[in-house]
């Protein structure tokens, strides 16, 4: 495996039980995913791509296949090497910034309180000045006292971007980030995003949107029933 | 921002079932720290009380001894007497200091619905079973005939005082009051006293005696004049160490069937905070694998939780001390109309150590209302959590 990239997957499959039928929703995908790009999964619901950016971010873990970050192997099935839950915890507190969908923001904290929230848990010092530069990167500047009832979709969206941003990872893994969102507010969060990779952040985003895609990712990697579909190594 | 920051704010979202919780385990509290009051100061009043007694021995009709005695203590009337050659047999045993007759009966006045207890002693003997009896005014004479002395509540609820005069419209008589008794905190506070010989008249019972109180020399050969004194044919003697231990046994067995059913209710209760702290986990599933998503480990997710229950237990073991405290009279009055036995001194004393007992009861609920939850909310996997919620 190479230095170049920072996320390497061979053959990564992932079945799921569904009553006594066998589903396939990641079904032997490779993919090797260089440091500082952003790439965009693309394809219809029910493609995997949700699942396959689950399993590169260590929230879940493979049925089989080979899976390495930043050089570290979380799981090889052909050696049963599986990373502990512990040690899944440290990988995502080592590489990984979550975005999701639907925000989850928690309502009683404020805009600064949700962003230092990851730092909390990584036993680090909160800097304020490090919270407000985050606020002003992302356009929120005098947002950080409200709550994340008196702000817009788009700017909740933000904040969820910050507080993946609060621990400075490598990567950031964003399912669907613009789904709740309407065009304008979608393209600012993939804006947001180029800008990140541009400054060495690798992004990994779920979308439907192809247009989208297309106009801010660098990479597009296009799904359907688990499978990657076209270019090579299946990134076009 | 810190963990107990975050534990708190948790707290605020769901702000009635976080009251509601702290309700239960405030009551809780509330009824472990009364009792515990209630334990310390029920034995102390009444062992005070005894002591105030002054008496050693208490030789009774033959009957039922204890509960004579019992009786005798806070002025209700047994229907049985002895007579003055008990009291001279008792008199002339080894060992007893003092021997003194008292004659008790009630006057019920019909008209005023009242009940007066009266109380017929020689006063230059009983003062001496009263070491502590502290007298505005003066003692009668054993002959006296119009003369009385009453306990400060008699006169505080009369409105009587030193000269006054009491009528008893059933007795057709006046008495002058000679004295009246400084607060005792024992039963005497609300006890009429005449002349022994005088009460016997009123009531027709010339000669009787309802008890002879008896102060012995040495108190280690109270077991052999007990002995002797059961020799008489008419009496049975009750010391007042078994009148105390009859009563708290009483009490005692009242106290256990509290305690079983209080035990009961804190085991609902504390069950019931392991409810709600399952059900708020089932609801914050998606919170919780949010928060290991973003880097949050099994044990902060414990922690967290932890945390939370604490602050909950915490402030309903503070509430709930607070409580008994404002409402340990009202309390009291109701467990005075529940305990075979109430003495008139405060049965509810307030304690720092019980506030300590209380807080780390309360702690304890907590941690192990908080245990398994959290536990179950650790072992979540946050990718689970999230896509069963999408």
């Amino acid at each position: 495996m190479n230095n170049r990239y920072i996320i390497e997957a061979e053959s990564l499959t992932k079945h799921y039980k569904m009553g006594s039928e066998d589903i396939s929703a990641v079904a032997g995908v490779s993919v090797q995913i260089e440091q500082g790009k952003f790439y965009a999964f693309v394809g219809p619901s029910g493609s995997g791509k949700s699942t396959l950016l689950n399993l590169l971010g260590a929230l879940d873990t493979p049925s089989a296949g080979k899976l390495n970050i930043g050089g570290e192997q979380v799981f090889n099935s052909e050696t049963n090497g599986k990373s502990s839950q512990r040690n899944l915890t440290s990988i995502r507190r080592k590489y990984f910034g979550f975005v999701f969908q639907n925000f989850y923001l928690l309502p009683t904290l404020t805009v600064k309180e949700n962003i230092s929230l990851p730092l909390l848990f990584a036993r680090k010092k909160i800097d304020p000045e490090q919270i407000d530069k985050i606020l002003k990167k992302l356009g929120l500047e005098g947002r950080g006292k409200h709550l994340p009832s008196q702000l817009s979709g788009g700017e909740m969206q933000r904040v969820a971007i910050g507080r993946a941003l609060a621990v400075n990872p490598q990567i950031i893994i964003a399912d669907e980030p613009t789904g709740n969102l309407d065009s304008k507010n979608a393209a600012l969060v993939f804006e947001v995003f180029k800008k990140l990779s541009e400054e060495g952040i690798t992004v990994l985003t779920a979308t439907h949107d192809v247009q989208l895609a297309q106009n801010f990712s660098d990479k597009i990697v296009r799904l359907k029933d688990g499978k990657i579909v076209e270019g090579d190594a299946g990134i076009c | 921002m810190n963990f107990f920051k975050l534990a708190f704010k948790n707290l605020l979202r769901r702000k009635i079932r976080t009251i509601l919780t702290i309700q239960g385990i405030a009551i809780a509290i509330f009824v472990l720290f009364s009792l515990l009051s209630f334990q310390n100061g029920y034995k102390n009043s009444l062992t005070r009380e005894m002591n105030d007694l002054g008496i050693n021995i208490l030789a009774v009709p033959k009957g039922c001894p204890y509960e004579a005695a019992s009786l005798i203590v806070h002025g209700g009337v047994i229907p049985k007497y002895l007579d003055e050659v008990d009291l001279k047999q008792i008199s002339q045993i080894d060992g007893i200091e003092l021997a003194t007759p008292i004659f008790l009966s009630q006057i019920y006045e019909k008209d005023q619905e009242r009940t007066s207890i009266i109380y017929g002693i020689i006063p230059q003997e009983y003062t001496k079973v009263k070491p502590g009896w502290k007298l505005n005014g003066q003692y009668f004479n054993i002959d006296d005939t119009a003369a009385i002395i009453i306990g400060n509540e008699v006169a505080y609820q009369e409105k009587l005082g030193v000269g006054d005069e009491v009528y008893f419209p059933s007795v057709g008589k006046i008495y002058k009051v000679f004295g009246v008794l400084e607060r005792t905190g024992g039963q005497d506070d609300g006890f009429y006293f005449l002349p022994l010989a005088e009460a016997q008249r009123i009531f027709d019972k010339i000669g009787k005696i309802t008890a002879v109180a008896i102060k012995i020399k040495d108190l280690t050969k109270i077991g052999d004049i007990s002995k002797k004194l059961e020799e008489i044919p008419d009496i049975q003697v009750v010391t007042m160490a078994q009148v105390l231990g009859t009563i708290l046994n009483l009490v005692g067995s009242a106290r256990t069937l509290i305690f079983s059913v209080v035990l009961i209710a804190l085991i609902i209760g504390t069950l019931g905070i392991v409810n709600t702290m399952f059900v708020t986990i089932y609801e914050r599933r998606r919170e919780i694998g949010i928060f290991k998503a973003i880097g949050a480990g099994n044990f902060d997710v414990v922690k967290l939780i932890i945390l939370e229950t604490l602050i909950i237990a915490i402030i309903g073991g503070i509430e709930g001390s607070v409580l008994s405290f404002a409402g340990g009279r009202l309390v009291e009055s109701f467990v005075r109309g529940v305990i075979p036995y109430a003495p008139k001194r405060m049965l509810f004393t307030f304690q720092f150590a019980n506030v300590g007992i209380a807080i780390a009861y309360s702690v304890i609920i907590g941690v192990l209302a908080a245990i398994f939850p959290s536990i179950k909310a650790a072992s979540l996997s946050p990718l689970e959590t999230i896509r069963k919620e999408e």
